[in-house]
């Protein structure tokens, strides 16, 4: 667990173009206490990934907090750089590692 | 100038009021006399009498708004308007709900009946439109159905603190609301406010104006009223709920409580403690749709077109979080009405690393507990997380894990909302703060545009007076503007050294005939080694301008009166120095194919716009436009300069070709002082001489003393 939260942080940039992702963040920073921030694009526009927490609920399960606290779990798979949620209404969209 | 038909149902203005002493702090009672004598036409004033305006200013607080269209007999709109005073300046919105007209029958006047219904059988089907009345002032701030919404009112201009005589200017525009969330700024209006004794019911009647409002044509397209009504900007209620067995959020612990914590906001606001025994329906965790139908069930009644209720339920745990949540947002919203309630949990055990309370049982730890509950009534109120510091929308993890041993948590709590945040709750439209109005997530303070917070003041002393060169041109042509900034005032005062429009410091805007705003503002970044200048008691600055387009395209693009407006800003001390004039230019029609043929050309060739400001030869589409100008001979005396200037500058390793450029300029040639400054000095490089003056040359930019 403590590897994958480790190979989990750092800098993502969405690389999906779904509608149904429009409201995650464009941009997600998770960082190694637990935290993270995420950022939309244009700024200051909505975005349900806007700050709170993230933890790893098993094997292929993330947790994290929403803009209304609400913590939610997201399937996830982590490959070549690339980490691909899967959500509860099961939309899929992806991102990339960023420096 | 009214353009309001005889027949207008519009009532004549009021009396002016008599000056008082509360309208003009610090005035002593010899002033106000004056100011009596002041505002009093028959009144005969002694030779040597020194007369003072009346100062007044407008007060802080939520007012009563009508907006009463002209022509529309039975449409009225009612609303708010909230005055912000802070230590920038002040901040000004309000939001307009039309007035509901109700169809009755025509009542039976003739007193046979009979008879009436034997020439008229339909009479008693006839209907008669009727408008309500609106909100009574002596109810105090307004709460009207979300179903007549219809305005978002941002106000850009109103007065700064004081204002000399009875009456001052209000400037705002109206955005269009349609549900659910759709925003179309829809006018762009000023009002001249008349202070006058408000009608029964105003707290303060004293604190009441009227005025007409008139588009940017100056045409009368309206009237408004405006009284004081409180203090506070919004009102609404709290009302909180508890399983038994889970402490009621009420206070820090340390002194805040939702009334200290909401008067700070600026909203009025009653706690309703209500019930302490709900049911649990499914153990001790509860989940969102639970917590919905809880707050259905055991929320006092309310309706949300009267009153802005919102409901905290707490609960001993949730199951989607550990701490609180706004629940009421969508998937779990039974009633399809969203930002109702929402949840805490008393009995969350709280995180190791959260300071002083790790450990504790959630409820019993008031701080963090209560500050969680006053968090989710803001998503509530349609705010979003914040973590810019640790106020009030910043998570709770994140100011726990920011906590140090000299500072733990819970003390690092900022018990207060982030400016940004307290602007929205002050500003943002209503839809987007009332409970039952649009989504979570919906709300943006860019759609619509909110309230600017205005962190002008006016320099005392200084003066900005524009002056187009030409009042009236043909369609296409530049328009030349010359600027003055004067210091009238006896102490030296720092300004900015160039009004140029390459300086940062200028900007402004032109309204066309149809009210459309158009912004200029530089397109060339100069650096500047000294950008201020001391300009002393009676010495003036001059510049000039040529303006063709803006951000939103050409400015002056149709025939008819056009409305420019020329700004200078610069900081002084965190605040911004403001000066603006304006002045009207009349564009003519064009008189012949030849000239609408070029006038189109420049007006929908961008570039024309950059040969104006960077000259140069690359730009070839600008340069074509200018020359389909001067090959028009109506415009060709606007654009002589514009072509003989970069004819008589160096680019690249074409030389400056003087004899080309100055076969251009003529009698009638039109140029600004920058323009004639810079061509004497291009052609003089050049070895050639600029010909006699042209019919409207502008004075050259330089310091001078005022006459």
């Amino acid at each position: 667990m403590e590897l994958h939260e480790a190979q989990l942080s750092g800098n993502w940039h969405k690389n999906s173009q779904e509608q149904c992702a429009a409201g995650y963040a464009a941009h997600l920073h998770l960082q190694s206490n637990g935290l993270y921030v995420g950022s939309s694009e244009p700024a200051g526009t909505f975005t349900w990934w806007d700050q709170g927490t993230w933890a790893l609920q098993g094997p292929g399960k993330l947790a994290i907090s929403t803009a209304n606290d609400e913590v939610v779990t997201y399937t996830y798979s982590l490959s070549d750089g690339t980490l691909t949620f899967t959500d509860p209404a099961g939309c899929r969209f992806s991102y990339r590692r960023a420096p | 100038m009214s353009h309001l038909p005889e027949s207008s149902k519009i009532p004549p203005m009021p009396d002016l009021l008599p000056p008082s002493a509360e309208d003009g702090p610090g005035l002593s009672n010899a002033n106000i006399s004056n100011a009596n004598l002041a505002i009093n036409p028959n009144l005969q004033l002694q030779p040597g009498q020194i007369v003072f305006p009346q100062l007044r200013s407008l007060r802080a607080g939520c007012w009563l708004l009508n907006y009463k269209p002209s022509g529309a007999p039975l449409v009225s709109y009612d609303g708010t308007l909230r005055v912000e005073s802070h230590s920038e300046g002040r901040t000004a919105s309000g939001d307009l709900y039309q007035r509901p007209v109700i169809f009755l029958p025509l009542p039976i006047t003739s007193p046979i009946p009979l008879l009436e219904n034997k020439l008229n059988p339909n009479a008693n089907l006839a209907l008669r439109p009727i408008l309500l009345a609106g909100p009574s002032p002596a109810a105090g701030i307004p709460i009207l159905s979300r179903s007549r919404y219809r305005y978002y009112v941002r106000v850009t201009t109103l007065p700064e603190y004081f204002y000399l005589g009875n009456s001052f200017s209000l400037g705002f525009q109206l955005y269009r609301f349609t549900a659910p969330n759709s925003w179309v700024l829809e006018s762009t209006l000023t009002a001249q406010m008349v202070r006058m004794t408000g009608p029964a019911g105003f707290p303060s009647p004293s604190d009441y104006a009227e005025g007409d409002v008139k588009n940017a044509a100056n045409v009368v397209v309206g009237r408004l009223t405006m009284g004081w009504l409180s203090t506070y900007l919004r009102r609404c209620t709290v009302e909180i709920d508890t399983v038994n067995g889970s402490e009621r959020p009420t206070n820090s612990g340390i002194g805040h409580t939702w009334t200290s914590l909401m008067d700070a906001v600026g909203w009025q606001t009653t706690v309703h403690l209500s019930d302490t025994n709900v049911a649990e329906p499914s153990g001790n965790s509860w989940s969102n749709a639970e917590m919905h139908a809880a707050m259905l069930a055991r929320r006092a009644v309310v309706n949300l077109d009267s009153e802005w209720r919102y409901h905290v339920l707490a609960v001993k745990n949730i199951d989607s979080t550990p701490r609180g949540i706004m629940y009421d947002n969508g998937g779990t919203d039974s009633n399809n009405v969203p930002r109702e309630g929402v949840g805490i949990a008393s009995h969350w055990t709280i995180s190791a690393g959260w300071g002083t309370v790790s450990g504790q049982r959630f409820g019993t730890a008031a701080a963090p507990y209560f500050r969680t509950a006053v968090h989710e009534l803001g998503h509530a109120m349609g705010l979003y997380h914040n973590s810019a510091d640790f106020g009030f929308m910043c998570t709770s993890d994140v100011i726990a894990a920011a906590g140090t041993p000299a500072t733990p948590f819970p003390s690092n709590i900022q018990w207060s909302f982030h400016p940004d945040n307290l602007k929205q709750l002050r500003h943002y439209p209503d839809p987007f703060v009332r409970p039952g109005s649009v989504a979570f997530g919906s709300a943006s303070t860019a759609t619509p545009s909110i309230s600017p917070t205005d962190l002008e003041a006016d320099v005392l002393g200084l003066d900005l007076k524009i002056t187009p060169l030409l009042g009236e041109l043909p369609l296409g042509a530049p328009v030349r503007i010359g600027v003055t900034l004067r210091n009238h005032g006896d102490q030296p005062l720092l300004v900015p050294a160039s009004l140029s429009l390459k300086s940062e410091s200028v900007s402004g805007s032109v309204t066309d005939p149809s009210g459309n705003v158009r912004t200029f503002r530089t397109i060339i970044h100069c650096i500047e080694d000294s950008p201020f200048k001391v300009l002393n008691p009676g010495e003036q600055i001059e510049e000039s301008m040529t303006l063709m387009r803006g951000a939103e395209g050409a400015l002056f693009g149709v025939s008819g009166i056009h409305q420019v407006q020329v700004e200078v800003h610069w900081e002084v001390d965190g605040m911004l120095a403001h000066l603006a004039d304006s002045a009207s230019v009349m564009v003519t029609a064009a008189v012949d194919a030849n000239h609408a043929e070029a006038a189109h050309k420049v007006l929908t060739t961008p570039d024309a716009h950059l040969v104006l400001a960077i000259g140069g030869d690359h730009l070839t589409d600008g340069i074509a436009a200018i020359q389909a100008a001067l090959d028009s001979p109506v415009l060709k005396p606007h654009f002589a300069a514009i072509e003989t200037k970069r004819l008589a500058s160096r680019f690249m390793k074409r030389k400056p070709d003087a004899k080309a450029a100055t076969a251009l300029l003529d009698y009638d040639t039109v140029m600004s002082g920058s323009e004639h400054d810079k061509l004497e000095r291009l052609l003089g490089d050049a070895g050639g001489s600029l010909p006699k003056a042209g019919k409207a040359k502008a004075k050259p930019t330089r310091l001078t003393s005022a006459k």
